[in-house]
């Protein structure tokens, strides 16, 4: 066998093609080199480098139009299974630069969009396997229960006012999941988190455990430091007297 | 019997088919040469389970059920003149003469159809050595031309041909780092749009997520394709383990699908495995079942990038290898599910499924993996997978926008309306992914 392995790189690929170096002419290799890197043979600028990843061993290959139907052997006699070849791209309107050119632009137009109705009216699709089998939003239990939830949420909501003391705990024991004390800040829907389609608890915290500072993307509810702000459902909150734990930042202590 | 027969296509299908058999001979006690090893009076892995992928000859030798479908002779023929050629029936290996030139049109209809007598044939004589064939199982790229375009024309065949037997495949996703060649966006596209009805479940292997394995767990500083190849084969191994080996979970190809796939089209689980570990490091770890369970829902032992924390889960199946007690698991599964990251899709029924197979993984000769005395495979139908599908079907709209390259695949015949039906096709998916993640039940403890 006499073919070898060499590693083909340009600036946006990489790989391993096998050739047999006395065989393949040069302008077959440069037809291969174009499938594979997008750049048209008269635009190739090739680079070798005699042991792959060693800079110390490149050399540009010069090949004129004598060359083409030489072996590749014959014009490129270092060639070895441990070469790498780098092609670039000497064409600045090439259909690869074009190509390329696309991708730096930060075009939102450039995708392809599929409307809801197209969607919708497709066939074997997700939505229309949900509709047929009453899943999800389809179920006929589904728009009752989540109005059932979000009644329950606003009737408990209806009970707390803003400047109650409050306690928010969860059901888990992780970190996040410690009960946390506050104070009732803002009661209401909040579009930036689902649209305002249910009812939140803008809580200011005792302590830094939050995750914001009264604001939600951007929208402001309340105002304290970061770190203080946290909203929640009102199903995970308790109204009552619970007073808050005074941390001591007195002097006192440095002195100690 | 059930026999599974596996078909490599193109240069990485070959290249990890290879692995693959290397490591099944080794798992089963059989020879570089197909002999049963020394002082073994049988295969490792019980009767059943070993002739799934091997057949028996009159003489004693055993047979891999598999073939090698390559365009070009280069890769197929490192595999005729290497360690395992007489492994091989110089008739399971199948070559052109001319390549694909990164095509799928070459690959789909020209090139490659020349090819599809032969494999026809050849296909339908190991089908008719099988008692009771349960199905294919497919490696190939789904960026090469011979990869995307004759596998997903072998997929299209093979569904006329054999009608209801399970078809899976394994598809290396095409990854920035390790692009190899500019219109992989195109052909992984194509290849998709022409094998979302064909096949039954597709594990995807992104490229990117295997090169950044070998570089951060293997301390491989520049990854050949060699070193991802043999660790992609590790994690099909992995998975085809239950197959192999008497065990309780996915003995049978189409319990893959009854398990993962809630809905046809949504047939791409994400593999994660672990532990990926490198031999110097491999004293340092305990590696318990809770440490490697716990590892599967970590991005970087996934085998696509994406993060599974910002989607839901529609089901989940943990294979287990070797020194395994079944409390652990249940233990340490119990402690995963718990976890707040770990959300499902409540409308549509999710479970957790678990298999154990007391067989620990071998590695490849010269594999940068250590040999470790048990690991996990962990297949989870996400709905973050979508962000793979996102990724390519951005690259293929810069790319379609100008028809940069178009004309390759034109001027081989195909019509240019396939590329905008295929893109149809996969919004379409990505579209389904999106109906998959949404109307679950709000999250009541959720804060913000």
């Amino acid at each position: 066998m006499d073919e070898i392995t060499i590693h083909i790189t340009s600036d946006l690929t990489t790989s391993d093609r096998r050739f047999n170096p006395r065989t393949i002419t040069v302008s077959q290799f440069q037809q291969r080199l174009e499938y594979i890197t997008g750049v048209a043979p008269q635009d190739q600028k090739l680079t070798l480098y005699a042991i792959r990843d060693d800079v110390n061993t490149k050399k540009i290959i010069q090949l004129t139009s004598q060359d083409s139907n030489k072996t590749l052997a014959e014009a490129i006699p270092e060639l070895t299974g441990m070469s790498r070849i780098h092609v670039d791209d000497t064409n600045p309107n090439s259909e690869l630069s074009q190509a390329v050119a696309t991708t730096n632009e930060d075009d939102e137009e450039v995708g392809y969009k599929l409307d809801d109705k197209d969607y919708d009216a497709m066939d074997n699709t997700v939505r229309k396997w949900k509709k047929e089998q009453g899943l999800g939003r389809f179920n006929k239990d589904y728009q009752a229960n989540l109005k059932a939830l979000l009644e329950a949420n606003k009737a408990k909501a209806a009970t707390f006012k803003v400047g109650d003391r409050c306690k928010i705990s969860k059901s888990g024991n992780g970190p996040d999941e410690l009960d946390k004390l506050g104070e009732i800040k803002y009661i209401g829907p909040i579009k930036e988190i689902d649209g305002g389609d249910g009812i939140w608890c803008g809580v200011l915290l005792d302590e830094p455990l939050g995750k914001n500072d009264g604001s939600v993307k951007g929208a402001r509810y309340f105002k304290c430091l970061p770190k203080y702000g946290s909203f929640v459902k009102p199903s995970v909150v308790t109204v009552g007297d619970f007073a808050k734990e005074e941390i001591d930042f007195s002097d006192d202590d440095d002195e100690l | 019997m059930r026999e599974v027969i596996s078909v490599n296509v193109g240069q990485a299908g070959c290249q990890i088919g290879n692995s693959c058999w290397e490591l099944y001979s080794k798992e089963h006690g059989i020879t570089e040469d197909g002999y049963l090893q020394e002082g073994l009076t049988r295969p490792k892995g019980g009767e059943e389970g070993f002739s799934t992928f091997f057949s028996e000859t009159g003489s004693g030798k055993y047979v891999p059920r598999a073939l090698y479908v390559d365009l070009e002779p280069s890769v197929v023929d490192q595999v005729r003149n290497g360690r395992f050629k007489n492994l091989f029936h110089p008739e399971q290996m199948i070559t052109g003469k001319e390549d694909a030139a990164n095509n799928y049109a070459r690959g789909h209809y020209t090139v490659g159809r020349a090819l599809l007598d032969d494999v026809n044939d050849r296909v339908r004589k190991m089908a008719d050595q099988c008692d009771g064939l349960q199905g294919f199982l497919f490696t190939h790229s789904l960026g090469g031309g011979t990869g995307s375009g004759l596998g997903s024309l072998l997929l299209e065949q093979f569904s006329n041909d054999y009608g209801k037997k399970a078809k899976l495949e394994f598809a290396v996703y095409p990854a920035p780092q390790v692009t190899t060649s500019v219109v992989e966006p195109y052909n992984t596209v194509l290849t998709t749009h022409t094998t979302l009805e064909n096949a039954d479940c597709t594990f995807m292997v992104d490229n990117e997520a295997i090169y950044d394995m070998c570089r951060k767990n293997l301390n491989i500083p520049r990854p050949s394709f060699e070193n991802l190849n043999t660790l992609i084969a590790q994690v099909v191994s992995s998975v085809t383990a239950s197959l192999r080996f008497d065990g309780s979970l996915n003995v049978d190809l189409n319990e893959f699908q009854t398990n993962l796939v809630p809905y046809p089209r949504i047939h791409f689980p994400l593999v994660s495995y672990a532990p990926v570990i490198s031999k110097s490091r491999i004293t340092h770890e305990a590696n318990s079942v809770a440490e490697i369970t716990a590892a599967c829902f970590e991005p970087g032992n996934q085998m696509v990038k994406c993060d599974p924390r910002q989607g839901k889960y529609m089901a989940t199946c943990l294979l287990y290898r070797g020194d395994v007690v079944n409390r652990d698991v249940q233990n340490a599964v119990a402690v995963s599910k718990s976890k707040k990251t770990v959300q499902l899709v409540d409308w549509c029924p999710t479970g957790f499924k678990i298999g154990i197979c007391y067989q620990k993984p071998s590695q490849v000769r010269d594999s940068e993996l250590a040999d470790v005395t048990r690991a996990v495979c962990m297949l989870s139908n996400t709905t973050a997978i979508a962000d793979a599908w996102q990724k390519i079907d951005r690259k293929f709209d810069l790319m379609y926008k100008k028809r940069a390259f178009v004309h390759w695949y034109v001027s081989e015949g195909m019509e240019e309306g396939e590329f905008a039906e295929a893109r149809e096709d996969l919004a379409a998916l990505e579209r389904d992914y999106v109906e998959l993640g949404s109307d679950s039940f709000p999250e009541e403890e959720e804060e913000y």
